[in-house]
């Protein structure tokens, strides 16, 4: 019986009824699906952030779909951190606000935390839990504190365990301190009824490259807090599914794209939350890539550019200050019609901003970075799946279209862990094909070689530097087919009008699901939701069958073809993290078509499901903006 | 295969001022890529922004006209993308030692394969002559207002502390010795500087002129010895750096010395480095077969995804 330590003040007859009900509808969802949200958190550094792994593991090889996400200050050690997963029979996109259950050993976690000049940091995870959910904590947290008589809350004694665990294993006590993450993880997946072998398995495999000195410890710090389980009731009991599932970031998932795209120089300067990307590259020698880190993100791009004058594909992955740094080089591709692919994983700006928080505020800067006039792509995937697939089509989209190209990912995707089913993966990698575009090798029958021929698309055959039937040359000035140096104004009408009609090309070949998806059927919509990158995934979580969604993938050059969907919507709102309504303004930009109705969120935290089903109802009954503020 | 000098002419006539040592630098250039026996279909002049930059639309060979002060980075890219071709810069002493001086230092720590020839006149000429890093301070040149404000950069000095494993310095208007510094160094295995001090008739006529060099740069002594012999001697490689150390400290910047200040083959070079890591020449790897079907194994990638 789940509820009774909570519920003790209560009646036994208010305990039953609440149990059954609770039990149903917390943990299996709506239609008896199993779907639930853990949370734990703890001081940066105390090893707290391998338990969302850890965690989530367990649960894929349990059988089941992750979602989970961490949110931490720009800081090394002591800040406080958090970290969710959701966990679900379905496949989940996003997470909600309240926990169903969550583990926590320190007072900052639980209370809260104000700094010297009284203002609050974070104001603790007490509010987080649902009401008659489950609170485990150390039996350090004074429990008389906690203002909530409607949770379920289970004292650990995580100082013995760990004691006893290091004397048994003759580590140092300060050594094994880690090793609370274990607790955590361990203590939860007991009240899930996962079984003590399975857990240690999965351990096991978590540590696997780790010294075997580090597995023993926690595996016996497992065992002893399984042990101190024992009188605990089961939460419930979890069926083992068959779901062969890995386990995956974003920063992995673009990573990866950028492998099967063929990619063989990837550089990059260390910037949150993109340079988890590089190191993944760095850590895999065997992709045959070769991982730069330079002086600066000018130097970046200079060596993406050159890469790719010589005919390789080369990328490079940063964020907002970062991708601000490569202005200049972005406007010289544009120029120089050479490809560039730039992963920008953005986060809360403007200036250096929220380093460690979600923002998509980079849209119209992106769209316009550089001096002067010239086609570019910007892509926005939404999903991790998407972030794979869009990423390894960039550089099919740079070489054929020869112009640099922008994927506009960030922090909520980057670093959002999630189970991927393998055949998602492997469809993925059988399904596409590298397309070089006009990548030739120079016929000397042809004459003296023109990097610049003027053609009826705008596109001129593409030459490797050392092509042992030409010489290139390449030009930031204006220049002449050859790309010499040319101010004659004919000659600059020709070369404008070749670099920017490029976007008309594009449109037309690129298939609507390289633009955009569409979930529901808008014609039967009462209302329609607009929307990119991250934000559409708690969208499509969020949203019932009366309501449509449209994912704009392809931002620029932009799909002009949805104004007709935008026109024949009953309603149409925007859903955007960022205060400018961004894509909005773009739309009205490219379309004429004004979304009428906005919710939009600022904060530098992911769009949760729950506080945006909330926002679209109250769009639909009639408020014209909702500003989303959870945390 | 011989080529001759008409061979690297391309179809474009430079625009340089009469008497411009860019002219100087040019006709080197295009001898040094005939002396070093380098393939021109293989060889990539690289340049920044300036009279200088124009240099590689005037030579048969690959020409990447870049941007100001990023000439270096491109260069980079161009060599580890594809370690076959021969990479040289010709940018200025303000792309290299201003704008781009975060770049020039930098590349030092990687000791790239490219050669850096740096028409070093003092000025930013093409804006009408502005002073540059290496203008001595208190100099009044055209096109300042008044004397020079700041102080100047030794490009040599900082070269050997960042690690250049080539420094020379001469100047625009002796041919023969330009091209026999360079060709030493296309030659080199390693990143190579050649500060070339460059005559600018129209905005520092004063201290470029010809006669002006002839009166205040005199060669390196006969028996003056930069290289080092035993690469893997750090002994040897400090003593010869100390050496051309001294000499450019000890000089005044009305007396300076031309000529090969410094020069080790460190085997450390940044191909070799990528290489002990196993990753291979980028241009190499087939990135898919015929019908685009990607190459890449990701056996080990989603290892470490399982749970």
């Amino acid at each position: 019986m789940l509820y009774l330590k909570a519920a003790a003040i209560k009646t036994l007859k208010y305990l039953l009824k609440d149990f059954i009900i609770l039990t149903i509808a917390l943990l299996f969802g709506e239609n008896n699906m199993v779907d639930f949200t853990w949370m734990t958190g703890g001081k940066q550094g105390s090893g707290i952030d391998a338990a969302l792994e850890m965690f989530s593991k367990i649960m894929i090889k349990h059988g089941y779909k992750t979602f989970g996400y961490r949110e931490y200050f720009s800081n090394i050690k002591g800040m406080h951190s958090f970290f969710i997963v959701r966990v679900s029979e379905k496949e989940i996109r996003s997470f909600e606000s309240y926990a169903d259950f969550a583990v926590f050993f320190d007072n900052e976690s639980v209370f809260g935390e104000k700094n010297q000049h009284g203002e609050t940091i974070h104001e603790g995870h007490i509010r987080d839990i649902k009401s008659n959910g489950t609170l485990i904590i150390d039996k350090k947290i004074d429990k008389s504190k906690i203002n909530r008589n409607d949770i379920n809350i289970i004292t650990i004694d995580f100082d013995s365990i760990i004691k006893s665990a290091a004397q048994k294993m003759n580590v140092s006590l300060p050594e094994a301190e880690i090793t609370k993450n274990v607790v955590a993880v361990v203590s939860s997946a007991y009240l899930l009824s996962i079984e003590k072998e399975e857990l240690i398995e999965s351990i096991s495999s978590t540590f696997r490259n780790k010294p075997q000195k580090v597995i023993d410890l926690n595996l016996a710090v497992a065992d002893l807090t399984y042990e101190s389980m024992k009188n605990e009731k089961r939460m419930m009991k979890l069926d083992k599914l068959q779901n062969e599932s890995l386990y995956i970031e974003g920063t992995t998932a673009a990573a990866i794209g950028k492998s099967i795209a063929g990619c063989k120089i990837q550089v990059y300067y260390p910037i949150t939350p993109a340079s988890d990307e590089s190191t993944f590259l760095e850590a895999h020698p065997e992709l045959g890539i070769r991982v730069i880190q330079p002086e600066s993100e000018l130097a970046v791009i200079g060596i993406v550019a050159g890469a790719s004058l010589a005919g390789v594909r080369a990328a490079t992955s940063t964020s907002g200050p970062g991708f601000a740094l490569m202005t200049e080089t972005v406007s010289y591709a544009g120029m120089t019609e050479t490809p560039l692919v730039i992963v920008d994983h953005q986060r809360g700006a403007p200036a250096t901003g929220l380093p460690t928080r979600t923002e998509q505020g980079d849209l119209l800067f992106a769209i316009h970075q550089g001096h002067g006039d010239f086609d570019r792509i910007v892509l926005s995937p939404g999903t991790i799946e998407q972030m794979i697939k869009t990423t390894a089509d960039a550089f099919n989209y740079a070489e054929r279209y020869q112009l640099p190209v922008i994927v506009l990912g960030d922090k909520f995707i980057a670093q959002t862990s999630k189970s991927l089913k393998k055949d998602a993966l492997n469809e993925i990698i059988d399904t596409y094909r590298v397309d070089r575009g006009l990548l030739v090798e120079h016929d000397p029958s042809k004459g003296e070689y023109k990097r610049y021929l003027l053609t009826n698309n705008g596109i001129s055959p593409r030459i490797k530097l050392g092509d042992p039937n030409a010489v290139m040359y390449v030009a930031g000035d204006e220049h002449d087919e050859y790309g010499h140096v040319l101010e004659e104004p004919n000659n600059r009408n020709k070369m404008m009008e070749k670099r920017n009609k490029k976007k008309e090309l594009i449109l037309s070949e690129l298939k609507r699901d390289e633009k955009y998806e569409i979930y529901n059927d808008p014609g039967k919509a009462d209302l329609l939701i607009v929307t990119w990158g991250s934000s559409i995934g708690p969208v499509i979580d969020a949203i019932k069958e009366d309501e449509a969604a449209l994912q704009i993938k392809l931002i620029q050059p932009y799909p002009k073809e949805t104004i007709e969907l935008l026109k024949n919507a009953k309603k149409t709102v925007i859903v955007e993290q960022n205060i400018g309504a961004q894509l909005k303004q773009h739309i009205s930009s490219q379309t004429g078509f004004m979304i009428e109705n906005e919710i939009l969120k600022y904060n530098g935290r992911p769009i949760r499901c729950d506080e945006l089903r909330e926002a679209i109802d109250r769009i639909k009954n009639g408020e014209k903006k909702v500003i989303l503020n959870g945390y | 295969m011989v080529i001759s000098l008409k061979d690297l002419d391309s179809h474009e006539l430079n625009d340089w001022c009469p008497g411009c040592g860019d002219a100087g630098i040019l006709l080197a250039v295009k001898n040094a890529i005939i002396n070093s026996g380098v393939d021109p279909h293989k060889t990539v002049i690289v340049s920044g922004i300036g009279c200088s930059s124009k240099l590689p639309h005037f030579v048969n060979v690959n020409g990447i006209h870049t941007l100001h002060g990023r000439p270096i980075p491109f260069a980079e890219g161009v060599k580890i993308a594809n370690p076959e071709l021969t990479v040289i810069i010709d940018s200025g002493d303000g792309d290299t030692y201003g704008i781009g001086v975060g770049h020039f230092i930098s590349a030092a720590r990687r000791n790239v394969d490219i050669k850096l020839f740096v028409h070093d006149n003092g000025v930013y000429a093409l804006t009408k002559g502005q002073a540059s890093p290496t203008l001595p301070e208190g100099t009044k040149v055209k096109g300042i207002a008044l004397p020079n404000i700041n102080s100047p950069i030794d490009p040599l000095i900082l070269a050997i502390a960042a690690g250049y494993t080539f420094v020379a310095r001469t100047q625009s208007y002796n041919v023969k010795e330009q091209t026999d510094l360079m060709v030493k160094a296309i030659r080199h295995k390693g990143i190579a500087l050649i500060d070339i001090m460059q005559g600018c008739p129209s905005y520092n006529e004063e201290y470029t002129s010809s006669s002006w060099f002839s009166q205040h740069l005199i060669p390196l002594d006969s028996n003056y010895d930069p290289v080092v012999h035993n690469p893997l001697d750090e002994k040897e490689v400090m003593e010869k750096k100390l050496q051309a150390i001294k000499i450019l400290l000890e000089e005044k910047s009305d007396k300076m010395h031309t000529g090969l200040f410094f020069q080790w083959e460190n085997p450390d070079n940044f191909e070799k480095r990528l290489m002990d890591r196993g990753l291979e020449s980028p241009i190499q790897q087939e990135i898919c077969n015929k019908d685009g079907k990607p190459t890449v194994d990701l056996t080990k990638v989603v290892q470490t995804l399982e749970v």
